[in-house]
């Protein structure tokens, strides 16, 4: 199952963020991927800020690769921008943080870097650029998780 | 011999002092909420518990994994530390070795099971002859499913991994399984198993000792979906 959206502004990526954060459940995993300057931390502002976490703790963790945030719910969130391959990603630890999440929350910013670790409950969200501001964004998961996290917001073309 | 063991590769953290064959102390402590802080303090009570300092130890046990990696990494990191400070001898021990040793009495084929997340197992095979095991397939990663068809023949499975896939394991196997639980005396075979490399000055280089972490049959169990050896 795959949900399109559109959106022509950070603000609006930033909005869909918040929305579906608002809607996260324990276990929820969400592998974004997408470009440099596509939106995906825009977007993981906004979830955080949907379960309660201040938009300036959230910054692309792509030095530090893990940061945590408490929120609603605990929230695991990785970039693995500079990591090159899977054995890179198992060298730090990636297996141990998908399971830690299991109470809360794990977002993964470059997912394509660990494809085989993702299993088809995870909630996959890809972003596009169509023009400077306008992004095309992908949403794929289970029905169920789709209902809840974009509910209302039915494929469009 | 006095010897100080520590495994933190697994669910449970041990700590096991023993003097030869004889165990002084030990103890077991679920893995779960971040006990691994409290590592130096467990290393502590069971010395104290013996009456003995940390320069009455002669030398040191470490359980190389595989397992959880951040066990690894710490339990591996406080035995070196300790045996490069004191100038004592340390002896890495795989948990796959150390389960396996456990089931030593068992007779015929012995396979123990670490979890590697996502269906996956990290595994080996023994066969145990007069008391003793002799490994028959080397360490190896991938899903449990391609290990349990690769076996024709009666096995015992042991390790924290095999409670998970218990049902999986019985329905490809059927009546020629037998399970012998996750292994709780594997503290003790870390010491058990270094002891009989120690005596013989088997041990391992302090600075150069690493984690088994068996990353690159993972990485290709993962992708491709079939066993794969070290």
């Amino acid at each position: 199952m795959q949900r399109r959206l559109i959106t022509t502004s950070a603000s609006e990526t930033y909005e869909l963020g918040r929305r579906m954060g608002g809607n996260l459940e324990p276990g929820d995993i969400l592998a974004l991927f997408g470009e440099l300057g596509s939106g995906k931390t825009c977007f993981t502002q906004g979830l955080c800020a949907g379960l309660g976490i201040p938009r300036k703790r959230v910054i692309s963790p792509t030095y530090a690769f893990v940061h945590e945030y408490e929120g609603r719910l605990p929230v695991l969130h990785l970039d693995l921008y500079r990591i090159d391959n899977l054995e890179d990603a198992l060298d730090l630890d990636v297996m141990e943080y998908l399971s830690r999440g299991e109470g809360g929350i794990v977002v993964i910013e470059w997912a394509d870097r660990i494809m085989p670790l993702l299993d088809e409950d995870t909630i996959q969200v890809i972003f596009n650029v169509v023009t400077s501001r306008k992004r095309e964004i992908l949403v794929s998961g289970r029905e169920g998780a789709l209902d809840r996290l974009v509910p209302g917001e039915h494929a469009r073309g | 011999m006095k010897v100080l063991s520590i495994d933190t590769a697994g669910r449970y953290d041990f700590v096991v002092l023993m003097q030869d064959a004889r165990i002084l102390a030990e103890t077991a402590r679920d893995s779960a909420n971040n006990s691994l802080r409290d590592i130096i303090i467990l290393v502590d009570g069971v010395l104290r518990r013996a009456g003995l300092a940390l320069r009455d130890v002669d030398a040191f046990a470490v359980g190389i994994g595989p397992g959880s990696w951040t066990g690894v990494r710490v339990g591996l990191t406080v035995g070196k530390t300790f045996a490069f400070s004191l100038d004592k001898p340390v002896c890495g021990v795989s948990s796959l070795d150390a389960l396996a040793y456990e089931a030593r009495g068992e007779g015929g084929l012995v396979c123990p099971l670490v979890d590697a997340g996502r269906g996956n197992v990290y595994a080996a095979l023994y066969r145990s002859v007069n008391a003793g095991l002799v490994k028959e397939r080397d360490y190896s990663a991938g899903p449990v499913e391609v290990l349990v068809r690769s076996i024709a023949e009666p096995v015992v499975f042991i390790g924290e991994a095999v409670e998970e896939h218990r049902d999986t394991i019985t329905e490809l196997l059927g009546p020629q399984v037998r399970f012998l639980g996750e292994g709780h005396g594997r503290g003790r075979a870390v010491g058990s198993l270094a002891l009989d490399r120690l005596i013989r000055g088997q041990g391992d280089d302090s600075l150069a000792l690493s984690p088994l972490y068996l990353r690159d049959p993972l990485a290709r169990a993962l992708g491709a979906g079939e066993m794969a050896e070290s």
